[in-house]
């Protein structure tokens, strides 16, 4: 199948604030259909790379293209294509929702009065409210209606999730099906991996503005640090675990080993059924897990030359 | 230029504006109403404004109080009038682009598909029409009322008068635009626009005491409007060019800062 021309595309993408570091060197690409998340601690420079890609940030050095447009000298017509939803979202709060919406969508051009009635019904927004006498969540529901109402080809999306209670979150998902299924490459950034990985297929991981890596999730959590407890029948030796290679480390306490393991499990595992295994608990990596072996490892240009297939 | 975000600048701030322009109204018609008596007591006047001390008469002009150019120079056209117009001007001017990038709502409106120059240049129409508004109902009420009180002034000189001061609040918020424009701080913006207003007040109060003032007073926007005594001598065409001009540099210069700058998340 020939490569789909990329919808987002950074390449050497550098950010600095006077001499001040924002990101560094960033480059991936995100393909129409995709969704692909950003993912990093607070103060990443996640924020910083979202608003660049939008036009508030002037870059430094590298470049980003939308839909094949650079961004730095894109007519301000690009942005009829495109999605934003900020990560600290300020609406005008003198206004009612519907209103809000409506002044958007006559910025836009387009009169979008019926979509805009038809997914505030679906988040269960109520429009008719004055903007400050609503909560964060349903505020960040007027966020999610202003981004998506006008079907955009692109959706740059800063921590699109926090505030929404399950059930909109459960619509949300639907609305990025809806516009992953029309071909939309969504850039989606968390600080929480849980959020993203039933979203987003591959994810680009930075901290203090640079990238560690850009993967598939699957991959990244196989790859990474994880903690399996294990119960045995009795009292159990911990040197026949300790010498499997992928464990990392072992602390016994009777009939309870809990070993960190980075990658596969089933030597560890297999080992551990001679030894009398009775259960094992598997805690999901964290985001922070992946952090620990991705920084321990020293980031991509170290990782094993199986995971550096980045599609 | 951008009607929905025209519309929306007037309809956040009609309140503030009514309030203005209701203030401006009331103090001219209650000086306008106090004028006949004013005019027919012009002998004692005389005589009380000789006791005032030189200074105060350099700096006031008060000798011919008792006409009606007289009389307005001093009760509204050397300061009510000039500042009430510089008041709004700068905090329509302060507020345009700085207030948005301070609240964080820049951060949805620079998204849309519209240029930043664009959104400069609305902001800019909504503050001058606002600006031209309240000009129109300044002269308006002063040639009904000096119609009424029988006031020996022209109408063209009050007109003039009027524009030429609306032109001074325009010139204040192109001060402020810039300033808010450039630095995102609405508060620096007004800062800034202010000083400059009082700066430009005593440089033109004492241009008669003071050496330095009066060499740099012909640069200074409230000679160019206020000394040029508009009452009197009708619209000075050059002076007027002059406020225009600066004006639109101004809000020129305003369009290039916002062009460039980064609007960063706090």
């Amino acid at each position: 199948m020939a490569p789909e021309p990329a919808v987002i595309e950074l390449t050497g993408l550098t950010k600095y604030y006077g001499r001040q570091l924002g990101v560094e060197d960033l480059t991936f690409d995100v393909s129409p259909g995709e969704v692909f998340g950003f993912l990093g601690p607070n103060g990443a420079g996640k924020t910083t790379t979202l608003r660049m890609l939008i036009g508030l940030l002037r870059i430094t050095r590298g470049s980003a293209r939308l839909l094949g447009t650079d961004v730095a000298t894109a007519p301000p017509a690009l942005r009829a294509r495109i999605g934003y939803l900020p990560g600290d979202l300020s609406l005008y709060k003198n206004l009612t929702g519907r209103e809000y919406l409506g002044f958007m969508a006559r910025m836009r051009n387009r009169d979008l009065a019926e979509r805009i009635a038809s997914l505030s019904e679906r988040l269960n927004l109520d429009a008719s409210r004055h903007i400050h006498d609503l909560s964060k969540g349903n505020q960040q529901k007027i966020g999610v209606i202003q981004a998506f109402m006008h079907d955009p080809e692109v959706l740059i999306l800063d921590e699109p999730t926090s505030g929404l209670d399950p059930i909109v979150q459960r619509e949300f998902e639907i609305l990025l099906d809806e516009a992953t299924q029309r071909g939309a490459a969504v850039l989606l950034s968390s600080h929480i991996l849980s959020e993203v990985e039933h979203l987003a297929g591959r994810v680009a991981v930075v901290n203090e503005g640079r990238l560690l890596v850009v993967e598939r999730i699957a991959t990244l959590k196989s790859r990474s640090v994880r903690t399996l407890e294990l119960t045995f029948s009795g009292p159990v030796d911990p040197a026949p675990l300790r010498a499997v290679p992928s464990v990392d480390g072992i602390d016994v306490h009777g009939a309870v080993a809990s070993c960190t393991v980075v990658g596969a499990h089933d030597e560890l595992l297999r080992v551990a059924l001679t030894l009398g295994l009775e259960t094992v608990q598997t805690h999901e990596p964290s985001l922070e897990d992946i952090f620990m072996t991705l920084v321990a490892g020293g980031g991509p240009d170290a990782a094993p030359p199986a995971g550096q297939e980045l599609a | 230029m951008l009607l929905p975000l025209l519309v929306k600048s007037w309809r956040d701030r009609w309140r503030g504006l009514l309030a203005w322009t209701t203030g401006l109204v009331l103090i001219t018609i209650v000086e306008l109403y106090v004028y006949p008596s004013i005019r027919d007591s012009a002998e004692g006047m005389s005589q009380l404004i000789e006791a005032f001390p030189e200074g105060m008469r350099e700096i006031f002009p008060m000798t011919d109080y008792t006409s009606g150019p007289g009389f307005l120079n001093v009760e509204m056209f050397s300061i009510v009038v000039p500042l009430v117009f510089i008041a709004v001007g700068a905090s329509w001017g302060a507020s345009a682009t700085a207030d948005e990038e301070e609240k964080g709502t820049a951060d949805l409106l620079l998204t849309l598909p519209v240029s930043r120059t664009s959104i400069v240049v609305t902001k800019c129409l909504a503050t001058i029409a606002v600006l031209t508004g309240l000009t129109a109902v300044l002269a308006i009420t002063l040639v009904i009322g000096a119609g009424v009180v029988d006031m020996d002034i022209g109408t063209a000189e009050l007109v003039a008068a009027c524009a030429m001061h609306g032109l001074l609040g325009v010139l204040y918020a192109g001060i402020g635009f810039l300033v808010g424009a450039a630095t995102g701080r609405r508060g620096v913006a007004l800062g800034v626009a202010f000083t400059l207003a009082i700066a430009g007040f005593l440089v033109y109060s004492l241009a008669s005491l003071v050496d330095f003032f009066d060499t740099v007073n012909p640069a200074n926007p409230f000679e160019w409007v206020v000394g040029s005594d508009p009452l009197t001598n009708g619209l000075d065409v050059g002076y007027t060019v002059g406020l225009v001009v600066v004006s639109l540099l101004l809000f020129a210069g305003s369009a290039i800062a916002f062009r460039r700058r980064d609007i960063r998340a706090e």
